[in-house]
C-alpha cells in the first residue's frame, strides 16, 4: 500500500513537473490590429490556440487615427507587437528600411502565398523579398441608396460628367448627393488615388510615386493639378455636403446609412458597417466612373491589400509565421467573408459560400477591372502623403488652387527623394 | 452726484454668462441618454426613453478600467509629490546651507519647462529602461513635473509658519524627523491640501504623456481612454458622451463637496 | 535674486551646524534627484537631439548641426503654429484674465453670498474637467450636422460658416480659443477673487466715503491692491498657452491643413507620426526658449521690494 502511494505520488509529481515545463515553453504572441476587425481576429486567434496549445495570443486593438502613433511607438519600443496590421507599400517599407520588419520570404514559400489573390503579395514586396502577409483585398466604391435613386428616377452614372449632372439634379431636389467627411484627411487622398490614376495616367504616376524621375521632372505633369481640379469640380457641382473638412468619415457614413444622403464613396470595409447598422440590401454599389479625356486606363479600379507584418525583434518568430500561415488558410478566410463581409485573399475561401449581394457585386466587378491602382497614401513616402492630404483639404476649402497645391506636393517629393537617396 | 444703478445690468449679464457656461453640461447629460438615431434626427429634444444602458455599456467597455488606472496613478503621484516637495520646501524655507538659493531657483525654474520639450528624450529614456507601458513610467515624470509648482506653494506656506512652535518642540527634545511628522505636517494641512488638489486635478486630466508612454489598453488613464473611445465610437455619440459624463462626474462631485478647499488652495497661488 | 539674498539674512535665526546641513541636503535630495532624472537630463538630451536627424524606428542617427533650426525658421507651418500660440496667448490673457477680473469684482462686491457660491461653482466647474472631455463635448457643439452652435445660429437667423466651425482655416483656432476660455476663465476668476478678498476692507470703505463709484473703486483700489496676483495670473496663462495641446489634438488635430496647428501638436506630429525626432527636438528647444523668456520677463516685472520673494515669483 505504502509503495503504491509512493509511486502515485511520484507519478503525480512527474506529471505536474511536465505541466510546468509545458507552461514554460508556451510562447505568447501579441497581435495589434484595428478596432473594427478585432472581434474577427480574436476568434481566429482562439481557433489557432486550440490547434496549437503551446501558443497563446493577445489581440490588442486601436482606432484608426490612434493606431498611426501607437504602431510607430510600439514597433520602436522594447516590447514590440509580434504581429501587427500595416498598410502595404510605403507604410510597410518604412519599417523594412529601419530594420524593424521580419523577412517573410521563406515563410511565404512554405505557406504557398503565391496562390493568394494576384497583386496582393506584390504590394508587400520590396527588393524581391516579402515583408507582409495580406489577408484581405480592399477597394473603394460608390454606395448608393436604392430608394432615393428609384424615387428620384436617377440612373447609375457611367461617366464623370454623368456623376456631376446626377449631383446637380439631386442637389436641386434638396438631397445631399454624396456624404463626404474629410476631417481625418484620408478620405480625400482616397479620392485622389483614383482621380490621379484616371486623369494623369498609369505610367506617369508609377514613375512619380516611386520618385524615379530626375529632380526637374518630378511631379511636374500639369495633369496632377487637373486631377485635383476634378475633385473641386465635384464640390462646385454640389456633390458634397457642406463643411467637408469638419465632418468625420464616421459621421459621413452614418449620414448615408441613416438615409440622409444619396451616395457615399466608401471602402469595401464599409459593407460590414452598412449591414450592422440595418442597411443591408438597401444600397447598391458602382465603380468610380470613367473620366472623359483622362490619360489613364479608364477600366482601372482602386485596390490594395491589407496585411500583417512581423516585428524583426519578435522573440516568437516561428509561432508568428505559423499564425500567419494559418491566417491565410481557407477556413479563417471563409470566416472573414461570412463574418466581416470582406474580400478574402485566398481564392478558395469563397467556394460554396453564399455571398452578400453587395460583396458579390464588388468581387465580380473587381474581376472585370482591367487593372488596379494602389492607395495613393500607401504608394508614396509618408512625407509626400502628409503634404498631399493637407493640400487636398486646402483645395476643398478653397484656400489653395490645384496648381499651388501641386507646388507643395512637388516640394515634399523633392525632400523625400533626397532623403531616400533615389 | 447721481449714481446710475448698474446692478440689474450686471445681474442680467451674469445670468447670460452662467447659462452659456451651464448649457454644454446639460446638453452632455441629455444627449448621453439618447440613441444614436435620436441624436441625428432630433439633437435638442429630450430623450424619448432614458437610455441608461449607454452608461452600463460605457462602463463595461472600458470606463471602469480607465477610471481605476487614473485613480491609482493620481493617488500615488500626489502622495509622492507631497512628500518630496514638502521635504524640499521645508529645508529651503527653514535652514541655511551652502547652495540653498541656487537649489531654490533651479527647482522652481522647472515650472517654465513644458512637458512637450522633454517628450522625445523621455520616451527614449523610458524605452531603454523598459518602463514604457508601466504605471511607474507615468508616475515618475508626473511627480518630477509636479515638484516646481508644489515647492513654490509650500515654500511660501512654510515662510509664514510660526517659528515659535518649532522652537518649543525642539526645547521639548524633538528631533528633526519627529518635529516634521508631529508638528509641521499636521499644521501644514492647508498648504499640503492645496498642493494635493492642484496636482491631483492636473494629473487626473493629463493626456500628452499618457498618449506617448502608454499603448496597452489595460493601462490607459481616463483622458487617453476617452480619446480611444472617440476614435472607436465616432458615430456612436451617446455612448461616447456617456463615457465623458462618467469620466467627469467623480471629479465634479468631489469639487462640489470640497469647493471651499478648492478655492482656498487657489488663494495660496495668488498671495 | 535680490529678494533671495534679502530673505537669506532674515531667516538666519540660528547658527546652523554641519549635521543640520546634511539633514537639509537629505531633505532636498529626493526632489533634486527626480528633477535631474525626469527634467534636467531629458532636457539636455533634447538639446543634443536637435542637432541630429533620425526617426523613431530608425537604428542610426545623423549629425546635421544646426540644419534642423535653419529648416524650422524657413518652415511656414512652424510660423503658423507660432502665430496660433500667440493668438491663444493674447486671447487668453485678454479674456481669461481680463474677463476673470471683471467677474471676480462682481463676485467680490456685487452679489449676495448664497448666489455667489452657486455661480462660482458653475464658473469653475469646467476647470476640473479634463481637456479631452471638454474637447469631445465641444466637438459635438461645433459639429455641422448635429451641433448646437449651428442650431443656435439658425435660430437667431445668423449665417453659419460654409466650411464648418472647425473646418474653416480662419475660424478653427478661434474656436479652440473659445473653448479654452470656457474652460479656464473660472480658474482665473477664483485666483483673482481670492486676491481681492485679501484686500483690507478699510481701503474700500475709505474710497466709498470719498464718493468713488464702483468703477473707480475697481480701477483705483482693487487693481493696484492685487497687482501681483494679476501678474501671477498672466504668467500662468501665458506659459499655459505655450503648453496648449489637448484641446487642439481633440478638436482639430491641428487641421484643416495645419491651420490650427500649435507648437505642441506640430512637435508631436513630427516626432511620432512623421518620424522626425531631431526636427521635433528643435521645435522643443525653441518652445523652451519662449517659455523661459516669458518667465524671465515676468520675474522682472514682479520685483517689488515690499513682498516676500517666493510669493512674488508665483
Amino acid at each position: 500500500m505504502k509503495k503504491v502511494l509512493m509511486v502515485s505520488a511520484t507519478l503525480a509529481l512527474a506529471t505536474f513537473g511536465a505541466f510546468v515545463a509545458l507552461a514554460q515553453q508556451k510562447s505568447t504572441l501579441t497581435v495589434w490590429v484595428l478596432t473594427d476587425i478585432a472581434p474577427y481576429f480574436k476568434e481566429v486567434a482562439a481557433e489557432f490556440e486550440k490547434a496549437n496549445p503551446d501558443v497563446s495570443i493577445t489581440v490588442r486593438d486601436y482606432a484608426n487615427e490612434a493606431y498611426k502613433t501607437a504602431i510607430q511607438v510600439g514597433v520602436a519600443s522594447n516590447q514590440p507587437p509580434d504581429v501587427f496590421y500595416n498598410d502595404p507599400g510605403e507604410a510597410s517599407f518604412k519599417f523594412v528600411r529601419d530594420g524593424q520588419a521580419m523577412d517573410l520570404t521563406a515563410a511565404a514559400k512554405k505557406a504557398g502565398w503565391d496562390k493568394l489573390l494576384k497583386g496582393t503579395i506584390a504590394a508587400y514586396t520590396l527588393d524581391g523579398k516579402i515583408w507582409g502577409m495580406p489577408y484581405t483585398q480592399q477597394s473603394k466604391y460608390y454606395y448608393y441608396n436604392k430608394e432615393i435613386f428609384a424615387n428620384q428616377n436617377v440612373k447609375i452614372p457611367t461617366s464623370f460628367k454623368g456623376l456631376l449632372s446626377t449631383c446637380k439634379s439631386l442637389k436641386a431636389k434638396g438631397i445631399t448627393p454624396i456624404s463626404f467627411g474629410n476631417s481625418e484627411r484620408w478620405p480625400g487622398i482616397h479620392y485622389m488615388t483614383i482621380l490621379n490614376q484616371k486623369v494623369v495616367g498609369d505610367a506617369q504616376i508609377a514613375a512619380d510615386y516611386s520618385l524615379k524621375p530626375a529632380e526637374d521632372k518630378l511631379f511636374t505633369d500639369p495633369a496632377y493639378a487637373s486631377a485635383l481640379q476634378k475633385l473641386k469640380d465635384m464640390q462646385d457641382a454640389g456633390c458634397f455636403n457642406n463643411a467637408v473638412n469638419s465632418v468625420s468619415p464616421e459621421i459621413a457614413r452614418a449620414t448615408f446609412y441613416s438615409g440622409k444622403a444619396a451616395m457615399t464613396f466608401c471602402g469595401t470595409w464599409c459593407l460590414g458597417i452598412m449591414d450592422s447598422n440595418g442597411f443591408k440590401n438597401k444600397y447598391g454599389i458602382f465603380r468610380f466612373p470613367r473620366i472623359e479625356g483622362g490619360k489613364g486606363n479608364q477600366g482601372y479600379v482602386i485596390s490594395g491589400p491589407t496585411g500583417l507584418q512581423v516585428s524583426a525583434k519578435s522573440k516568437n518568430k516561428d509561432a508568428a509565421t505559423a499564425f500567419l500561415a494559418y491566417f491565410s488558410s481557407v477556413k479563417p478566410q471563409a470566416r472573414l467573408v461570412s463574418e466581416t463581409n470582406r474580400i478574402p485573399v485566398n481564392p478558395g475561401a469563397v467556394k460554396g459560400l453564399e455571398l452578400d449581394p453587395a460583396l458579390a457585386a464588388v468581387i465580380a466587378d473587381l474581376g472585370k477591372a482591367s487593372g488596379s491602382t494602389l492607395w495613393l497614401d500607401s504608394a508614396v513616402e509618408s512625407g509626400i502623403s502628409d503634404t498631399y492630404q493637407n493640400v487636398i483639404q486646402e483645395v476643398l476649402n478653397g484656400t489653395q488652387t490645384p496648381q499651388q497645391a501641386m507646388v507643395s506636393v512637388r516640394e515634399a517629393a523633392l525632400v523625400s527623394k533626397k532623403k531616400l537617396g533615389r | 452726484m447721481r449714481r446710475i444703478n448698474f446692478r440689474p445690468l450686471v445681474y442680467a449679464l451674469l445670468v447670460v454668462y452662467l447659462t452659456i457656461m451651464l448649457l454644454p453640461f446639460l446638453w452632455l447629460l441629455v444627449s448621453s441618454l439618447k440613441t444614436t438615431p435620436e441624436m441625428f434626427s432630433s439633437p435638442f429634444s429630450l430623450p424619448a426613453v432614458l437610455r441608461l444602458s449607454n452608461f452600463v455599456e460605457a462602463w463595461q467597455t472600458g470606463v471602469a478600467k480607465y477610471l481605476l488606472n487614473s485613480l491609482l496613478v493620481t493617488v500615488v503621484s500626489v502622495v509622492a509629490i507631497l512628500v518630496v516637495s514638502g521635504l524640499a520646501a521645508y529645508a529651503l524655507a527653514r535652514s541655511q546651507f551652502p547652495g540653498r538659493n541656487g537649489f531654490y531657483v533651479l527647482l522652481i525654474t522647472g515650472y517654465a519647462i513644458p512637458i512637450h520639450t522633454v517628450l522625445v528624450p523621455l520616451y527614449e529614456m523610458l524605452r531603454s529602461a523598459q518602463a514604457l507601458n508601466s504605471y511607474i513610467g507615468l508616475i515618475g515624470p508626473y511627480v518630477a513635473f509636479g515638484i516646481p509648482f508644489s515647492v513654490l506653494l509650500l515654500y511660501s506656506f512654510f515662510l509664514d509658519f510660526p517659528k515659535e512652535l518649532e522652537e518649543a518642540a525642539r526645547l521639548d527634545g524633538c528631533n528633526e524627523l519627529q518635529l516634521l511628522a508631529r508638528i509641521v505636517a499636521p499644521l501644514s494641512l492647508p498648504g499640503l491640501s492645496s498642493v494635493a488638489i492642484f496636482q491631483g486635478v492636473f494629473i487626473w486630466n493629463e493626456f500628452l504623456l499618457a498618449l506617448i508612454l502608454i499603448s496597452d489598453d489595460a493601462l490607459k488613464t481616463l483622458p487617453f481612454g476617452l480619446v480611444s473611445f472617440q476614435g472607436q465610437y465616432a458615430a456612436n455619440w451617446p455612448l461616447l458622451l456617456a463615457s465623458v459624463t462618467m469620466a467627469t462626474l467623480p471629479i465634479l462631485l468631489l469639487y462640489v463637496v470640497l469647493q471651499r478647499q478648492f478655492v482656498n488652495s487657489l488663494a495660496g497661488l495668488g498671495k | 535674486m535680490n529678494n533671495m539674498s534679502q530673505n537669506t539674512i532674515s531667516s538666519k535665526h540660528r547658527s546652523p551646524g554641519r549635521s543640520v546641513h546634511i539633514a537639509s541636503y537629505a531633505m532636498l535630495a529626493p526632489a533634486l534627484v527626480l528633477f535631474a532624472i525626469f527634467i534636467a537630463y531629458p532636457l539636455s538630451n533634447t538639446v543634443i537631439s536637435s542637432l541630429f536627424e533620425y526617426g523613431l524606428t530608425s537604428p542610426t542617427r545623423n549629425f546635421v548641426g544646426l540644419q534642423n533650426f535653419l529648416e524650422l525658421f524657413g518652415d511656414p507651418v512652424f510660423w503658423v503654429s507660432f502665430r496660433n500660440n500667440l493668438i491663444i496667448l493674447l486671447g487668453s490673457v485678454v479674456f481669461q484674465v481680463g474677463f476673470g477680473l471683471v467677474l471676480a469684482a462682481v463676485f467680490n462686491r456685487g452679489i449676495s453670498r448664497r448666489w455667489s457660491t452657486l455661480a462660482r461653482t458653475i464658473v469653475f466647474a469646467p476647470m476640473v474637467m479634463s481637456s479631452v472631455a471638454v474637447g469631445i463635448l465641444w466637438q459635438l457643439v461645433f459639429n455641422p450636422s448635429i451641433g448646437a452652435l449651428d442650431a443656435a445660429m439658425n435660430f437667431v437667423r445668423l449665417p453659419t460658416p460654409m466650411l464648418g466651425w472647425l473646418g474653416d482655416p480662419n475660424l478653427a483656432i478661434f474656436c479652440i480659443l473659445l473653448v479654452a476660455c470656457w474652460q479656464y476663465t473660472g480658474f482665473m476668476m477664483v485666483i483673482l477673487l481670492a486676491g481681492m478678498q485679501a484686500v483690507p476692507n478699510e481701503l474700500y470703505e475709505a474710497a466709498t466715503l470719498d464718493g468713488a463709484t464702483e468703477a473707480q473703486v475697481f480701477f483705483y483700489v482693487t487693481i493696484p491692491a492685487i497687482r501681483n496676483v494679476i501678474i501671477a495670473s498672466v504668467l500662468i496663462t501665458m506659459i499655459g498657452s505655450f503648453k496648449a495641446f489637448d484641446l487642439v489634438y481633440v478638436l482639430t488635430l491641428g487641421g484643416p491643413a495645419h491651420a490650427s496647428e500649435v507648437l505642441g501638436t506640430y512637435l508631436y506630429k513630427n516626432a511620432f507620426n512623421l518620424n522626425r525626432m531631431g526636427y521635433a527636438s528643435a521645435i522643443a528647444v525653441v518652445l523652451l526658449g519662449f517659455t523661459v523668456t516669458l518667465s524671465l520677463i515676468q520675474l522682472r516685472l514682479q520685483a517689488t521690494p515690499t513682498r516676500s520673494p517666493a510669493k512674488d515669483v508665483v
